[in-house]
């Protein structure tokens, strides 16, 4: 699906690029987990966790968005399509948004997601939604391991035949 | 099915001579330039049908099969001048009224005329009964069973928005708290039933679009279905697609649904797609405490949000 048009920037190919699976072969699977990290917050929590030299798992493959609220749904289907096992959600805590209120608008249409993607049978061991503030690298390092832990024991993601 | 929903076929009669006459007026007077209704097609359907004189406005129909939802037509409508006139009942004002919240058509341009209604019977069923029956169904015998789908949890019979009235406004039964059966159903199964469930029925799709297209909820000035930068849904028909297909329009419609059916009914290989977007009618009146999604509002459930919604925190 490559495109000679100019275009816009857009994410989707960001978003499939990062849940493709891993180069085989390796010794033992390993998750692809695909985050949503919100720039104010979250990703600067990453960075303060990699700055920090914390140890923690390398599976998580991180997208940068302005705000959690920019996270769309259908990213998050489009990972699990394109091959991701899991996927993370990091914004600001609730009342501290950058934008004011972009994590309010998230957590509802995050909240419903979490329940229609157990419906729909993706276990929701794989979809994490974290508040990580810019100083908490280390809570960073620990959801980012946790996380990891919790997939890597659920297993590769069910695959649905087709292209994709 | 509620009480006070039986089909009342004389009445309808009526309403059709009111609406011809009303439509031609409207017509001839100039006060607008086309009239969205329905007249007979072949074998007793109606089918949608749009007006533009006085003459052809006498074709128009009113009677117990008059499912098409109407208020979509609208979006074709907004280039181009000249108000346009359009004929609901108590769905189809719902329709008008997603279409209008959502601010997809300028309500100053419109002539609303809304008929009380007393059910609508689903035409597919009743044009496949044999001779006799069909006969005594539309003449007001009709089984529950062959009442559209949404008649049984409708409360709102009386049309929300309306310039004009033809008829008398029906009593209507006090709103039940909406049920899911269905989505309690699949609830119930094991997360790998539900995940081959849906692999298995949404197969059956073949990219028709007729559900969307349908759909007044689905009322993008471009849909991102459509989009080819980024490409969310690929052109190829084959499992993984459908699948991105149902679930990315589920959600782009939750909260917004004006449960219909009409994506259901219109299907073309009969796909349950309300259990969808039951799924997330139901979460959000217990997540939220939206008593009545399914009711257009100023604001939708997802365009807002309150200090006290649940946390969204997964726990370690």
């Amino acid at each position: 699906m490559a495109s000679n048009l100019a275009s816009r920037p857009s994410s989707e190919p960001a978003v499939a690029a990062a849940a493709a699976p891993a180069p085989a072969p390796a010794a033992q699977w390993e998750p692809v987990i695909v985050g949503f990290l919100c720039n104010w917050c979250s990703y600067a929590g990453a960075d303060t966790a990699g700055t920090g030299r914390m140890v923690q798992p390398e599976n998580v493959r991180i997208i940068r968005v302005p705000c959690s609220g920019r996270v769309n749904p259908r990213f998050i289907l489009r990972a699990f399509q394109r091959g991701a096992d899991g996927v993370l959600i990091s914004g600001c805590h609730p009342g501290d948004c950058h934008y004011t209120s972009g994590n309010f608008y998230a957590r509802r249409r995050l909240m419903l997601l979490r329940r229609y993607l157990d419906y729909l049978g993706i276990d929701p061991g794989r979809f994490e939604t974290h508040w990580v503030s810019a100083s908490e690298g280390q809570k960073w390092a620990e959801v980012v391991r946790s996380m990891c832990e919790r997939v890597k024991a659920l297993g590769p993601a069910p695959r649905i035949g087709g292209l994709a | 099915m509620p009480k006070n929903l039986a089909i009342d076929p004389k009445k309808m009669k009526e309403a059709e001579a009111a609406l011809r006459a009303q439509a031609a007026k409207l017509l001839s007077e100039g006060t607008v330039t086309v009239f969205l209704g329905h007249e007979e097609g072949w074998d007793g359907l109606p089918v949608p049908f749009f007006a533009t004189t006085a003459e052809e406005a006498l074709r128009l129909v009113w009677n117990p099969l008059v499912a098409f939802n109407l208020a979509k037509y609208l979006l074709d409508r907004l280039d181009g001048e000249g108000n346009v006139g359009l004929v609901v009942n108590g769905c189809g004002s719902l329709a008008l009224d997603r279409i209008l919240k959502d601010r997809r058509f300028p309500r100053e341009r419109l002539f609303v005329v809304g008929i009380p209604c007393t059910g609508i019977l689903d035409p597919d069923k009743v044009l496949a009964l044999p001779d006799g029956q069909r006969e005594a169904a539309l003449e007001g015998k009709a089984d529950p069973g062959l009442y559209l789908k949404r008649c049984a949890w409708c409360s709102l019979p009386n049309p929300v928005v309306y310039d004009a009235l033809i008829g008398d406004k029906v009593p209507e039964s006090e709103a039940a708290p909406l049920e899911f059966p269905r989505v309690a159903g699949i609830e119930a199964m094991s997360r790998e039933e539900r995940f081959e469930y849906f692999r298995s029925i949404y197969d059956k799709c073949i990219r028709c679009f007729a559900c969307r297209n349908v759909c007044p909820a689905c009322n993008c000035r471009e849909c991102c279905l459509d989009q080819w930068e980024p490409l969310w849904l690929g052109r190829a028909v084959v499992p993984s697609e459908q699948l991105m297909y149902h679930f990315i329009r589920a959600m782009d419609v939750a909260g917004r649904c004006i449960r219909c059916g009409e994506c259901e009914r219109v299907c073309s290989v009969g796909i349950p797609l309300m259990e969808l977007n039951d799924k997330f009618l139901k979460d959000i009146i217990e997540l939220f405490g939206v008593q009545r999604p399914d009711i257009p509002a100023e604001i939708e459930p997802l365009g807002q949000f309150a200090e006290g919604d649940p946390d969204l925190e997964s726990s370690h």
